[in-house]
């Protein structure tokens, strides 16, 4: 690949003196086998992480560059937390891409909605789909619409990325027991929005 | 229709208890426990994802591409035109102090960094949970000026920015630093093999990672009261005509388009559009000021933002006595990105229900919030504290699991590398054979709660009704708590039928 092994730049104002918190960040060995390992480990679940919330053909795109910046700032990427720092910089240029591309999240659900033909459940392949199942998939994605920008992200990070219990709370920056709760809480919404669909 | 795939990994929401009521905000349980698994396994199905084909060798080779690119242009001196400045010492990363919150920071700065135009939302967004990047700007100082509490699960700002938001752990002041012994445990049972799972420290926090508590009375008040409740006159508001008045506050051109969900005036596509929905939350966004914003060169002033959003706000009919204004005040560097949220207040609590718009340059792109107003629904008997403590041990609220607010050591551990390095070395550790007669260590917290706060918090009822009623939050000293629903049962309709 031809990357040369950078030292980590020190994070701190030229001429201010050293915030204690932030220089506690010791320079850990992160060279392109660490990259490549956090690479093939995560880059179907990146760009899935795309695929599903985009309808236009950027996803390899906005994946790409999740993971340049994590080459470019490989010493901001906690041990251990490496998925959730991925999807948290994956949320971020999703956002980015939402505005230059002047669309919205509700927006591309309703394109979910609209999508008849489509690869989301027809199991032939040419998208004819039983009534019911597109009408219960309508439902679903309407109720989803209406969340909250966060209950959203929560659910759809657990029902389609699959994010588990410490996954999730690394996201989010809280206790599992948080984690549990907003997504408790997310649910409940989404319930509550659904049955008035029904 | 089949049970929801078992997924151990999964969080819990198999019907235990209605999951929707785990905290304060939703003590009577507002929807069965069916609907909430068809919902989820609903979408659970419909993952857009499903047969997605993915290459990922051609996403390496753009990555590769994409790195020696930038490699190539690092070459320029910085005299050049067009020389990159990165910069990465800027003070956002100085100034936040919780470490685990420092790397979510950071990877927002990376984040906004690496993508062309994108630092000021990033850092924006940020703004929730970060009070060094916020400062709370009180308006309209009405006669009770927040002098009630508002329990929130969740931070007012950025709670609705699209995109990737922090929940807030609900962190209380920190005093007193961390007890080195707690973390000295954690220490030596990195090295002392198959034990160190069962050592002092990792008890308690597994304890607290599965909420299993016992509560005492310390001491509460066995005298109660009588405060006031809220709701929400949503149907005056959720109408045609509101929409049409909002598209005549906007300036947007057209007719009111009734669908399913409410309302909406103008197409959006290339222009402004206003959406209404039956719940009573106003939309507006403008295609076009992003056009006009990023032509200027400078970002929006703060008082000149706050000028044009109360102007909004009051054209629309919003109260804003006593509301209190959520600012970013960060250096946004080259983008005039801006973003502003708002805080009603209500019954003197500044509360969850805000208003929040973006702005680039001096043209406002987006604004939304709820337009209903309060209603005010008199007085209701107010338990006492000592019996608000009765109903944590109670299972028909379902209060007691989940906790409005972590103790201060929980937080630090959170915050602490050296903790998420113990646990990591645990991790890998082959598990010890179990003997007979061997114990299931089941870790559960005692909690004796001696203090009590009086405020207001947000229910729903089954039909999505939302209700700001007197709550408690029970607290033992250390930093946490539990909010619990405050009126008396005689105002408490348990009925099933």
């Amino acid at each position: 690949m031809g990357i040369t092994v950078e030292s980590a730049t020190p994070i701190t104002a030229p001429g201010a003196p050293p915030d204690p918190v932030v220089s506690s960040i010791r320079p850990l060995q992160r060279d392109e086998r660490w990259f490549n390992d956090v690479f093939t480990t995560h880059a179907k679940a990146i760009q899935l992480y795309f695929q599903r919330r985009i309808t236009s053909d950027d996803a390899e795109d906005l994946a790409a560059e999740v993971f340049v910046t994590a080459w470019r700032r490989k010493e901001t990427v906690t041990d251990g937390m490496e998925l959730a720092w991925l999807y948290r910089v994956a949320g971020f240029v999703l956002a980015n891409f939402r505005r230059k591309q002047r669309t919205s999240a509700t927006e591309h659900i309703e394109a979910l909605v609209d999508r008849r033909h489509g690869s989301i459940t027809s199991p032939d392949g040419n998208g004819t789909e039983p009534a019911e199942a597109v009408a219960e998939r309508d439902r679903a994605l309407r109720a989803l619409a209406t969340l909250s920008c966060r209950d959203r992200d929560i659910i759809e990070l657990s029902a389609w990325d699959g994010l588990n219990r410490q996954e999730l709370a690394d996201y989010l920056g809280v206790s599992v027991g948080g984690a549990d709760a907003a997504l408790s809480r997310a649910r409940g919404r989404l319930a509550q929005a659904w049955q008035r669909m029904g | 229709m089949d049970r929801e795939r078992p997924n151990e990994d999964q969080p819990s929401g198999e019907g235990t208890t209605t999951p929707a009521a785990h905290d304060g905000k939703n003590a009577a349980a507002p929807t069965s426990s069916t609907a909430e698994a068809q919902a989820w396994q609903a979408i659970q199905q419909n993952d857009p994802g499903k047969n997605a084909q993915i290459d990922i060798d051609a996403l390496r080779a753009k990555v590769a591409e994409q790195i020696e690119q930038e490699d190539r242009s690092q070459y320029l001196t910085a005299d050049s035109d067009d020389a990159i400045v990165t910069p990465l010492h800027h003070t956002e990363i100085r100034r936040v102090r919780s470490g685990r919150r420092r790397w979510i920071a950071v990877a927002a700065v990376a984040a906004a960094v690496a993508t062309a135009g994108g630092g000021g939302y990033a850092i924006g967004a940020l703004g929730s949970g970060d009070s060094d990047m916020t400062a709370d700007v009180r308006i309209a100082e009405g006669p009770s000026e927040g002098i009630l509490p508002f329990f929130n699960g969740q931070s007012g700002a950025g709670a609705g920015r699209d995109g990737a938001a922090t929940e807030q752990a609900d962190s209380a002041a920190a005093s007193g630093p961390a007890d080195p012994s707690r973390l000295a445990a954690s220490d030596s049972a990195a090295s002392g093999g198959g034990d160190g799972a069962q050592s002092g420290a990792d008890l308690r926090t597994e304890a607290w990672n599965n909420s299993r508590f016992r509560f005492t009375d310390g001491g509460l008040s066995t005298v109660g009261g009588r405060a006031e409740g809220w709701g929400f006159d949503v149907a005056q508001v959720a109408t045609k005509k509101t929409a049409q008045r909002a598209a005549d506050v906007f300036g947007v051109e057209g007719k009111v388009k009734a669908d399913d969900w409410g309302w909406s005036v103008g197409d959006g596509e290339n222009g402004a559009q206003v959406n209404v929905s039956k719940s009573g939350n106003l939309s507006y966004y403008d295609m076009a000021a992003y056009d006009e914003g990023t032509s200027q060169a400078k970002p929006i002033g703060t008082k000149k933002m706050q000028k044009i959003v109360l102007g909004y706000l009051t054209d629309l009919g919003i109260d804003t006595t006593g509301a209190v204004f959520n600012v970013e005040n960060e250096d946004y560097g080259d983008s005039n990105y801006r973003w502003i949220s708002l805080s009603l207040n209500v019954g003197g609590a500044v509360t969850e229900m805000s208003w929040s718009g973006s702005f680039v340059g001096d043209k406002l792109s987006d604004l939304n919030g709820d337009l209903a107003s309060a209603v005010s629904l008199g007085e209701y008997e107010v338990i006492s504290p000592a019996k608000a403590l009765e109903r944590l041990n109670d299972p028909g609220f379902s209060v007691g699991r989940w906790p409005s607010k972590y103790p201060t050591w929980l937080e630090e551990q959170w915050n602490s590398d050296d903790y998420y390095r113990t646990l990591e070395s645990q991790w890998n550790q082959v598990p010890v054979t179990p003997e007979p007669g061997t114990k299931l260590t089941m870790p559960i917290v005692d909690v004796t709660l001696s203090r009590a706060t009086l405020g207001l918090a947000t229910y729903y009822d089954p039909t999505g009704v939302r209700l700001l009623l007197p709550t408690y939050e029970l607290s033992d000293g250390s930093g946490a708590a539990w909010q619990v629903l405050a009126i008396a049962d005689a105002h408490i309709d348990t009925a099933t039928n």
